[in-house]
């Protein structure tokens, strides 16, 4: 893999679940270094696809590859690796409840690198907490934070590996403006601290500009439009239009035919068939 | 048979065969089981100690009502004292492993589903996938091993306390002296009979681990999916500890 290639590299992804398909023929390209913001309703599946992207699910068909691996076809050494070098932060922050700060941050560091001494490890988890504006925390239960710490906490132990690519489900959902404002902030900083390349899937329009060198908009199973955020702004499609706007009526709304979505759909980003 | 019938019978040979994979796959994850031994020696001291007060009143009563029925009808032909011979035998073959395993089935079991259900309906299990920690080694193997091992420990502990219950009817009520009895005991109680039962109680153990850790990993749907799988988990652990009981005494005395 060279440092050109695509970090993640999806084509023609199609996932169906509880006889619904969720995910059809969705192709999409995350360049080394950038920050793509996934926006998009909720239910068309968005954190589906991030769970491709970390192996948690096997598309049905298609080629979903990241950093160099494919994860329809790669067996469980594999993925393993791969995750290794991922980090993902849970909607909820999925902090394991009966363990504090301390212990959740260091767990991948005790359960999957060894050889390090509990010194290291202990200062590799204070300087973490430290990158996501936490200290003197680490003896803290996770049911004694609020919500947003949680979401720092997680995010924390996603990064105590130094990754080469972060994921984020809904990082800002249910926190308060400010909450979210500094939630965005430190996911700008990843970028330029930690000089990794991130996913965010997001349904925040203002979070979505405010951290994304470019957006997608997922819609009908498919990635509908990609851009920077000017593009987005520019872009005069209705269905985006709708979303960006937050207005109730429009295409998305409408419940309104393939066919006639396909007639909408932007020139430069044309379906993926 | 029905649709409906035929439908609930695939779900549970599955769920059956993803409870065995799920025991085979701690089985061979237990090469590595030093390095988890902290965690093992945790769980066992809290599936272990919960359970003691538990265990000793079932004993006794076990004891006691199994000296109280045969004592009755020996008693009819003046052969009362041969429930010295009765009790123990039933005690560690038969009912000390399976008490026991009620009782932690009820007791360990359904906290197994519990608590890992709880974890995979608040996304913690998905969690530690992504960190590349293997849940069976880290949530399951813990468990089973730790439960596999303290229920032979606990089954003897029950297997004693009933066997005094029932010496302690036979001398309230039978007639009996504790020497007679004990006698009896030590003349007939062979070494096959105390290995078959600890054999059958470290099954149950595995059993009652991997059914707890199975429904628990795959619990889903909130607070509801979590209370569902710690009733199923208590109510398939009865059906396998009786056919399994079934199947190991007949290997055993066939």
């Amino acid at each position: 893999m060279t440092p050109t290639d695509p970090v993640i590299d999806i084509a023609e992804l199609c996932k169906t679940l509880g006889g619904r398909r969720v995910l059809n023929r969705l192709s999409l390209q995350v360049r080394r270094g950038e920050t793509l913001a996934i926006i998009g309703r909720s239910g068309t599946g968005k954190s589906v696809l991030l769970k491709h992207i970390v192996g948690l699910m096997k598309p049905d068909s298609g080629r979903c590859s990241v950093l160099g691996v494919d994860t329809a076809t790669a067996g469980d050494a594999g993925i393993g690796a791969l995750r290794r070098r991922v980090g993902y932060l849970f909607q909820s922050g999925a902090l394991l409840a009966a363990m504090d700060v301390l212990e959740n941050v260091a767990l991948p560091l005790r359960e999957c690198e060894s050889g390090l001494s509990e010194a290291r490890i202990r200062e590799t988890v204070r300087e973490t907490l430290a990158l996501v504006n936490l200290e003197g925390v680490e003896s803290r239960m996770p049911s004694e934070l609020s919500g947003g710490m949680r979401k720092r906490v997680g995010l924390a132990r996603a990064i105590v590996r130094r990754p080469e690519l972060v994921l984020y489900d809904e990082p800002t959902s249910g926190l308060d403006p400010i909450g979210t404002s500094s939630i965005d902030d430190l996911i700008r900083s990843m970028k330029s601290v930690l000089n990794v390349t991130q996913v965010v899937v997001t349904h925040d329009m203002a979070s979505a500009r405010r951290i994304g060198d470019r957006i997608g908009l997922i819609w009908e199973g498919r990635i509908y439009f990609v851009g920077t955020p000017a593009e987005l702004e520019a872009t005069d499609d209705p269905t985006v239009r709708q979303f960006v706007g937050g207005l109730t009526t429009g295409p998305m709304t409408e419940g309104i035919g393939e066919t006639q979505l396909l007639r909408n759909r932007p020139r430069g980003d044309a379906p993926a068939e | 048979m029905s649709a409906r019938r035929q439908e609930g019978m695939r779900a549970a040979i599955e769920s059956a065969g993803y409870t065995l994979g799920l025991l085979a796959r701690a089985a061979l994850l237990s090469r590595s089981s030093w390095k988890k031994r902290a965690e093992i020696l945790s769980q066992s001291t809290v599936c272990g100690f919960g359970a003691f007060p538990v265990a000793m009143v079932v004993g006794a009563f076990t004891g006691m009502v199994l000296a109280l029925q045969a004592g009755i009808t020996l008693k009819t032909w003046g052969q009362e004292a041969l429930i010295g011979v009765v009790v123990p035998a039933s005690m560690v073959r038969e009912m000390g492993p399976v008490m026991t395993a009620f009782i932690l089935a009820g007791l360990v079991g359904s906290t197994m589903a519990a608590e890992i259900g709880t974890m995979a309906v608040s996304e913690e299990i998905d969690a530690l996938e992504v960190m590349s920690i293997n849940p069976v080694y880290y949530l399951v193997m813990p468990r089973v091993l730790a439960l596999s091992f303290v229920t032979p420990v606990l089954t003897l502990y029950v297997d004693v306390v009933g066997i005094l219950g029932g010496a302690f009817v036979g001398d309230r009520l039978l007639g009996l002296t504790y020497a007679e009895y004990m006698r009896n005991t030590l003349d007939t109680l062979d070494l096959k009979d105390i290995y078959s039962g600890l054999f059958k109680a470290f099954l149950f153990g595995a059993l009652i681990s991997s059914v707890g850790c199975a429904q628990g990993l795959r619990a889903t749907g909130g607070a509801e999916g979590v209370g569902r799988a710690t009733m199923r988990t208590v109510v398939i652990c009865f059906v396998y500890i009786l056919i399994f009981d079934y199947i190991l005494t007949w290997l055993f005395y066939h």
